[in-house]
């Protein structure tokens, strides 16, 4: 048996996830992929819950005390800032799910750097430290010796990295689009269904819980965008940063546009996009209704052009809570696989 | 004597094919052979995409050839010996704002004059106050793309409208 310690740093929604998924799955894990993963330390804004001495930690228990904002009652719990644990406790995986901060990367990128400096691979949820320092962290995760996963970073449970790490090896990716924001796809298809106004699509998708009290980071694509740096590194090799990609939100786009595009044979889609010739965009864009790109509501759909496969498109829910832990625990055993 | 091909859009209509052959012949050029591509027809009244193969003396009659055709039909595609000359493509926009506030004709002149040929021009206002919007089908050679691009960007932030494009 295959015994893997984590880290979870970051203990909201996805953070969450992930532990009651190693909770269900626990028994798969060991019987398809002879791996008993322990969660050793849990650590969310206000400190972390650690136990180093046995089995690990009672993940049911911690998820039902921060579902109550109990979580600091634990009698493990300890202030304590998640870089240092990360450093002092002796893990071989973190796990971080810290929130997306995309001006500055942080606390994901400290955390990032905690890890690989005490020899721990990384996966991750979080969009920032990858939307800003990308290159910097993969080198110093090569430099070590170490892995880091990011597949629940863009498009949530649908595979992308894996897809192209696992089922398109040779291949060259020529570029790359596709709608990455699954709000913003919630929004624009009820604008062109239900023929209503951006405001009123965007307060149903509010109280839908498709979109956040503060909508910007869907609306104004910048959600898209620090997508479109992750795929643009990771994928294509470019070294690129979030200030690279010229970005238009959807903000201005009327039922009247949604109803004349119709008409034409056409749809309006949010789409992220790597061109051939290396340029980053993500823009209101007219996708033909019978292009594989055209789905509906909250979905997320990808196209890949490679010079092998030609193109190949991906069609999956972008976001959830247990969607987004699926890809954390399919980069989790990918790396048991491989290191363990 | 050059092999040549060309890819038209022809009108789905009585008589274009034969439209088409006369300035083939007109500058001495021989059919090898004609392929109208019906189940790829863009519907009843709409176009036929149609192949035509044919020998010619020279770049010269060829070019000749080219000026007359293009008066009675849409040329999509045209090589020589393999060698491609001319290859159209179609990019659909849609511009969004005050588009017939900021000169429609202006905008439209200044995309001809980036490259591009306005096929379909259809605009859609509900109120003269609020921003209407218009869908433009450009046709355009493949080697205008990039400056037409540039022209659409800048009178995007100049009259500021938005443009969506394919």
């Amino acid at each position: 048996m295959k015994n893997v310690k984590a880290i979870i740093v970051g203990f909201g929604v996805v953070g969450k996830g992930v532990a009651k998924v190693l909770q269900t799955k626990r028994k798969e894990l060991e019987h398809d992929y002879n791996a008993k993963v322990s969660v050793v330390a849990v650590c969310n804004s206000k400190g972390c819950v650690i136990d180093e001495s046995g089995a690990g930690l009672d993940l049911e228990e911690l998820v039902e005390l921060a579902d109550k904002k109990k979580f600091e009652s634990h009698k493990k719990f300890q202030k304590m800032k998640g870089a240092d644990a990360i450093e002092s406790v002796k893990a071989d995986i973190l796990i971080e799910a810290t929130p997306t901060d995309i001006k500055t990367g942080e606390p994901g990128t400290a955390n990032f750097l905690a890890a690989f400096k005490s020899g721990k691979h990384v996966i991750t949820s979080n969009k920032g430290p990858l939307a800003v320092n990308f290159q910097k962290l993969m080198g110093e995760a090569k430099r070590k010796n170490l892995e880091m996963r990011f597949e629940a970073t863009v498009c949530g449970g649908m595979p992308v990295f894996s897809l192209v790490r696992n089922g398109l090896q040779l291949n060259k990716i020529k570029s790359v689009r596709g709608i990455l924001n699954g709000t913003t796809n919630f929004i624009l298809t009820k604008m062109l269904e239900d023929k209503v106004s951006f405001e009123s699509a965007l307060k149903e998708a509010q109280e839908l819980g498709y979109a956040e009290a503060d909508p910007t980071y869907d609306i104004e694509g910048i959600d898209a965008a620090a997508k479109v740096v992750i795929l643009a590194n990771a994928l294509l090799g470019i070294n690129a940063s979030f200030k690279d990609v010229k970005v238009t939100g959807i903000t201005k786009v009327t039922a009247e546009a949604m109803e004349l595009a119709n008409s034409q044979g056409f749809v309006i889609k949010l789409i992220g996009e790597i061109s051939e010739s290396g340029s980053l965009e993500v823009s209101p864009r007219l996708i033909p209704k019978v292009h594989p790109l055209n789905v509906k509501g909250s979905l997320n759909a990808l196209q890949i052009d490679t010079d092998l496969a030609k193109e190949v498109f991906v069609v999956g829910r972008g976001a959830g809570q247990i969607e987004t832990a699926s890809a954390i625990v399919s980069d989790l055993v990918d790396i048991i696989n491989r290191r363990f | 004597m050059l092999k040549c091909r060309v890819l038209l859009r022809l009108k789905d209509a009585p008589g274009a094919l034969v439209e088409s052959l006369k300035p083939i012949s007109g500058h001495g050029g021989n059919i090898q052979n004609i392929t109208h591509l019906r189940e790829n027809s863009e519907g009843e009244g709409g176009f036929v995409p149609t192949i035509i193969n044919f020998e010619i003396s020279d770049l010269s009659a060829l070019e000749a050839l080219k000026a007359d055709l293009s008066k009675v039909a849409q040329i999509r595609e045209l090589s020589a010996d393999g060698k491609k000359l001319l290859k159209k493509k179609s990019v659909s926009i849609l511009l969004l704002g005050h588009v017939m506030d900021t000169d429609a004709k202006n905008t439209l002149d200044r995309l001809m004059d980036a490259g591009a040929d306005a096929r379909n021009f259809t605009l859609s206002i509900s109120d003269s106050k609020k921003p209407s919007c218009a869908l433009i089908t450009l046709d355009m050679d493949e080697k205008n793309f990039d400056p037409i691009l540039s022209a659409l960007d800048k009178l995007s932030k100049e009259k500021g409208l938005l443009v969506i494009r394919e």
